[in-house]
């Protein structure tokens, strides 16, 4: 039996009822309700209210769930709590909504147990992951210099503190629920800092990740126009997702990144050698694999960005869900 | 790890939760027809096949859960037929439309009867 203390919201009473019956099957007994987003926040804001986790349904009168999504992200104290969006499958323009909006994964209606299970087990397992990280932190010396020396040049998770960009696993979490169509109409594209290991080796820690934002910013503004999505997947790797129909130059958007780059004073640490170099890959579509692995052409297309002449393997790049 | 619950447990909760989901049918059904009456006859009846939509959309997602496989399947076509309706044209197909709620409104009007029985 589980102790994760669940908020759960939807405004037709039998499905929250019918929830209550579903996660009590799956173990989870210290659930909350609420039918509105309006009594969301109520609850939210008692004093002694603490939620673990947030499942929301996203059609609502009112206020609606990609919304409060956004409302309860914007809480410090819920920044990074698991929030799991309950949809149904003519909701998929929804999706990449409550994505921007920070929520962590989906289950579809008609629910069934198997995949609340599922659900929660992934929520559970980033739960029991922060809390081992944060365990070692509190025991480390308290300065800031130790604290960033910790930081893994493998990790994926040092800019997770970064708004502008979407956790690696959230990313992978987005492809794996899209319909074929979308996935269609949609391209990866790789970005690589080449000297990444040097200015890791140089400056590890707190500067590195420091380093890594700027880049991920630089990228974020000169990739414009419509709907992207960024993640960052640890050892100077960046991945963008992308409407097909975006116009996209590598080289424009190469020099337009070096620029931005160029223009933060302070940046290169002692001199141009320890400028960061980005190298931009060349867009990549699932194509064929639709029916295989849905992420692979985000590893494709980091690949491309490293100059390598095969496709990555997804265990090439070590991240933190 | 706590053992599963038994199996007749299990099915009598679920049979509660079913019980009041055919408890809200008579309701459904009367603002449905409500709804149907109001789009036969308004010039402009978008925001009617909007409000269609959203009730389709709450049995869609239920029904099937709770044994009502065929019931779920009407309202997701229901749903998807409802939410087609633009601002633009709101009496395009309007017709076809509202045979498939009147479709969808037999088969409620069957599980409830079966219910009774």
């Amino acid at each position: 039996m589980s102790n994760l203390k669940i908020l759960v919201v939807d405004d037709e009473p039998v499905f929250l009822e019918l929830m209550a019956h579903m996660l009590a099957r799956a173990g989870y007994r210290e659930v909350e309700f609420a039918q509105s987003a309006e009594e969301a926040l109520e609850a939210i804001d008692r004093p002694l209210a603490r939620f673990d986790c947030f499942l929301l349904d996203i059609q609502m009168d009112g206020m609606n769930g990609v919304e409060l999504c956004t409302r309860i992200r914007a809480m410090q104290p819920y920044a990074r709590t698991p929030i799991v969006m309950i949809t149904a499958m003519t909701e998929k323009h929804y999706v990449d909504a409550a994505f921007l909006a920070g929520a962590n994964d989906f289950v579809n209606k008609p629910i069934d147990l198997r995949e609340v299970r599922a659900r929660m087990g992934m929520v559970e397992a980033i739960l029991s992951e922060r809390s081992q990280l944060s365990m070692v932190s509190s025991q480390l010396v308290d300065t800031e210099a130790v604290v960033g020396a910790r930081v893994s040049f493998d990790s994926a998770t040092i800019l997770e503190d970064c708004d502008f960009l979407a956790p690696a696993s959230r990313l992978e979490a987005h492809l794996l629920r899209q319909g074929t169509l979308r996935l269609l109409s949609s391209v990866a594209v790789g970005v690589h800092v080449e000297n990444a290991r040097a200015l890791h080796d140089r400056a590890p820690g707190l500067p590195f990740a420091d380093l890594m934002a700027e880049v991920g910013y630089a990228i974020r503004e000169a990739i414009s126009g419509g709907d992207r999505i960024l993640s960052y997947f640890g050892r100077g790797d960046f991945c963008a997702l992308l409407p097909q129909a975006t116009p996209f130059d590598r080289q424009e958007v190469e020099a337009a990144i070096e620029l931005k780059l160029a223009q933060i004073p302070g940046l290169a640490f002692d001199g141009p050698g320890m400028m960061p170099v980005v190298k931009v890959g060349a867009p990549k579509r699932n194509g064929l694999r639709l029916l295989g692995d849905t992420t692979w052409m985000l590893y494709a297309a980091m690949a491309d960005a490293r100059g390598e002449d095969r496709a990555a393997k997804k265990e090439a790049i070590a991240h933190v869900a | 790890m706590s053992p599963e619950p038994d199996c007749a447990r299990i099915d009598a909760e679920l049979a509660r939760v079913r019980g009041h989901f055919i408890g809200t049918l008579e309701n459904r059904i009367l603002d449905l027809d409500a709804l149907v009456t109001h789009c036969r006859a308004a010039e402009d009846p978008y925001l009617g096949f909007e409000a269609i939509a959203r009730q389709a959309h709450k049995i869609a997602g239920l029904a099937p859960t709770l044994g009502f496989q065929d019931l779920g399947r009407d309202a997701r076509e229901v749903e998807l037929a409802a939410g087609r309706i633009t601002p633009a044209r709101p009496a395009h197909g309007r017709a076809a439309v509202l045979a498939q709620v009147e479709k969808l409104l037999d088969r409620m009007e069957a599980v409830l009867n079966t219910s009774w029985h």
